[in-house]
């Protein structure tokens, strides 16, 4: 195991024209779960393939540990990567699959064996290790690519890229789960690549949020979703994503229209005034009726946004409603014993420390309470 | 079975007897008895089977050296034709490089155009370069009839196999060529087969440029100039010419029915992705 540091590493396909990958410092560290999470086309395929060796980066350099490998074919780096959709040795059976990187690297006979039968208990695999893979289900087959990735007990790191795809979903709950368990058990490194928010909160130690081939945020699942950084990691992360609201910052204070929402605290010290955009969670959207006598005392002392319910999705656990405020549609997530109609009139008011401002998309600061105003 | 399935199958099998019936009298006719042959009323199989046109076959003049040039020349040719494409397919299915589209364009080019129009500039090359009469040149031509069939299947058959098959290879510990020979190569194995049965049968069967191009060495004939051989200004044998062409689709035959379960799984690959 190492760590995996890249230096400015970037990659084109069109001769430096466009960037599939723009230039990046970055270090994998060793014996982490990692999930690489963007949208199709984002570059997660190409930073793989990157590190793999599979493909050259335009620029850069790439370091196990101490030793640069930019230029190791892959074959010299021994790292296991698995891919989307089930890439097997069709010719040869189920046991002859898993074997096979161990065999390249002129493992011993009695070793090979012992580690393939291993993986295929671990994998479910062993009442199928005489079968061509080929006779395999497309979720077995998977498995089987699975079990070649994790069959080489030394490896720098695991790679992989959209491996549950052609997966059903029930065992779908289940492999992720084996994954960490196997993650737990031999510490290897592993980079899950995904697309579905819930694979990668779920999976790993640490999300890394790729945007138009660089990354926009690394961090703890939590903290992702707590405390985005990026307009693209709000949205792209939780269900719906975040509420985004246009607002002016003026002397300090932010304005959704003529309504004073809280101070503006910026990150790097005092926030310059100018257009900003708020971003909230619907989970940090509270819904209180309009009529101050229907409210708390303490719900009463900080009045809110006047908001009008435009519509309530009832989702089972929750209910999802949705609002206009000032000519902008706002989502809260609120408990199943709300009774909102459409059409009424309600106040909104943003959670303490979980409503952020951003400018280019990139955060810039957050929003603290004004004294008896509608942040709290 | 429905009306149409009824249909259907009935189509397949006037089709298999029209396919079918002149090789079976090419096989009847080689086993029947002169008398047999030239009755008015043609027999629809020997009723006194006789093996004595394969003997006149066999005793023919210089039927084991026709023999061993059609299957030399042959041979080469596909083996050549095989080697070279399977290089040019794979640039081709699996490199980017400047000129690829021309070169593309020039090898379906080559495909199209009649062999027939290039028997008088073969004939003047091989004059020119005093290379009538040689098996050398005969090789040469056949594989250069045969090359851009082999490298358009071949990169059909190749594009169907996933890059990533190579790419797990390099993965899993191999270099570029062990990745091809151990993993891509096996795959391929269907559409080599399939390839090389067409250029066998192609340079087997090739009649015109050897009549053109070995004028004066008799022995450097192949067999189908040979089996032109028994039609004479005297009339035809034809109890031997059955005997001869039955000995000469012979091979065609064996090497078809060796390789036909994966020629057969190689044409409808090729046929679907290529």
């Amino acid at each position: 195991m190492a760590d995996i540091r890249m230096e400015g590493v970037g990659h084109s396909y069109d001769g430096g024209r466009t960037w599939a990958l723009r230039p990046m410092t970055w270090t994998w560290r060793s014996a982490r779960a990692y999930a690489l999470l963007g949208p199709s086309g984002c570059g997660k395929t190409t930073l793989l393939n990157i590190i793999s060796g599979l493909l050259s980066p335009t620029t850069g350099r790439i370091w196990l540990d101490d030793r640069e490998v930019t230029a190791v074919p892959t074959a010299g780096r021994n790292i296991a990567q698995v891919f989307q959709f089930p890439v097997l040795y069709e010719e040869m059976s189920v046991y002859d699959n898993l074997a096979f990187p161990l065999r390249n690297r002129g493992y011993p006979r009695a070793e090979v064996d012992r580690r393939v039968r291993e993986v295929s208990r671990m994998l479910g695999l062993e009442g199928h290790l005489g079968r061509r893979s080929r006779r395999l289900d497309p979720g077995r087959q998977q498995i089987v690519c699975l079990g070649r990735g994790l069959v080489r007990p030394e490896v720098a790191a695991v790679l992989l890229d959209e491996p549950l795809t052609v997966i059903d979903p029930a065992l779908k709950w289940t492999l992720r789960s084996k994954l960490k368990e196997i993650h737990r058990d031999t510490g290897h490194t592993l980079i899950y690549v995904t697309h579905d928010q819930t694979e990668a909160l779920t999976f790993a130690d640490e999300v890394v949020v790729l945007k138009d081939g660089g990354i926009v945020q690394a961090g703890e699942p939590a903290e992702l979703f707590l405390s985005p950084a990026h307009e693209f990691v709000g949205h792209f992360i939780g269900s719906p994503g975040m509420n985004v609201l246009p607002a002016e910052v003026a002397g300090g204070v932010v304005m959704i229209g003529r309504t004073a929402v809280g101070r503006a605290a910026g990150d790097g010290g005092e926030l310059p005034p100018g257009p900003v955009r708020i971003g909230v969670r619907p989970e940090f959207v509270q819904v209180l009726p309009s009529t101050p006598t229907a409210r708390t005392a303490a719900e009463r002392a900080a009045p809110g946004l006047s908001a009008r319910i435009t519509g309530v999705d009832r989702m089972g656990a929750y209910h999802l409603v949705h609002a206009r405020v000032d000519g902008h549609t706002l989502v809260a997530r609120t408990g199943t014993g709300s009774r909102y109609e459409p059409g009424t009139a309600a106040v909104l008011r943003f959670a303490a420390g979980r409503a952020f401002l951003f400018r280019d998309e990139v955060r810039c600061g957050s929003i603290t309470p004004l004294e008896g105003g509608p942040g709290t | 079975m429905r009306a149409g399935g009824i249909a259907l199958n009935a189509a397949a099998a006037a089709v298999l007897v029209v396919m079918i019936f002149p090789v079976y009298w090419m096989f009847a006719t080689a086993f029947k008895p002169a008398a047999e042959i030239q009755a008015e009323t043609p027999s629809l199989w020997p009723a006194h089977p006789t093996l004595e046109h394969f003997a006149a076959a066999v005793g023919a003049d210089g039927f084991w050296t026709f023999w061993r040039n059609s299957l030399a020349v042959t041979g080469a040719a596909v083996l050549l034709a095989l080697a070279v494409s399977l290089l040019s397919a794979f640039a081709v299915a699996r490199m980017r490089w400047r000129g690829r589209g021309a070169f593309i364009v020039m090898v379906f080019a080559a495909q199209m155009a009649p062999w027939e129009a290039l028997l008088v500039p073969m004939f003047i090359i091989a004059r020119d370069t005093e290379l009538l009469d040689s098996l050398a040149m005969l090789t040469g031509v056949y594989f250069m009839i045969t090359l851009p069939f082999t490298i358009v299947t071949l990169r059909g058959f190749l594009a169907a196999i996933p890059v990533e098959v190579e790419e797990a290879a390099l993965v899993d510990g191999c270099t570029r060529p062990a990745a091809f020979r151990r993993v891509v190569f096996p795959l391929l194995a269907p559409g080599l087969m399939a390839t090389s049965l067409f250029g066998f049968i192609t340079a087997w069967n090739e009649f015109a440029f050897v009549n053109v191009l070995i004028i004066k060495d008799q022995d450097k004939r192949t067999l189908p100039v040979w089996l032109s051989s028994f039609r004479d200004v005297f009339g035809t044998d034809w109890g031997a010419t059955m005997a001869a062409a039955t000995l000469f689709a012979l091979p065609v035959l064996l090497v078809f029915l060796f390789l036909q379960r994966r020629v057969g799984a190689g044409m409808i690959t090729g046929a679907v992705k290529g």
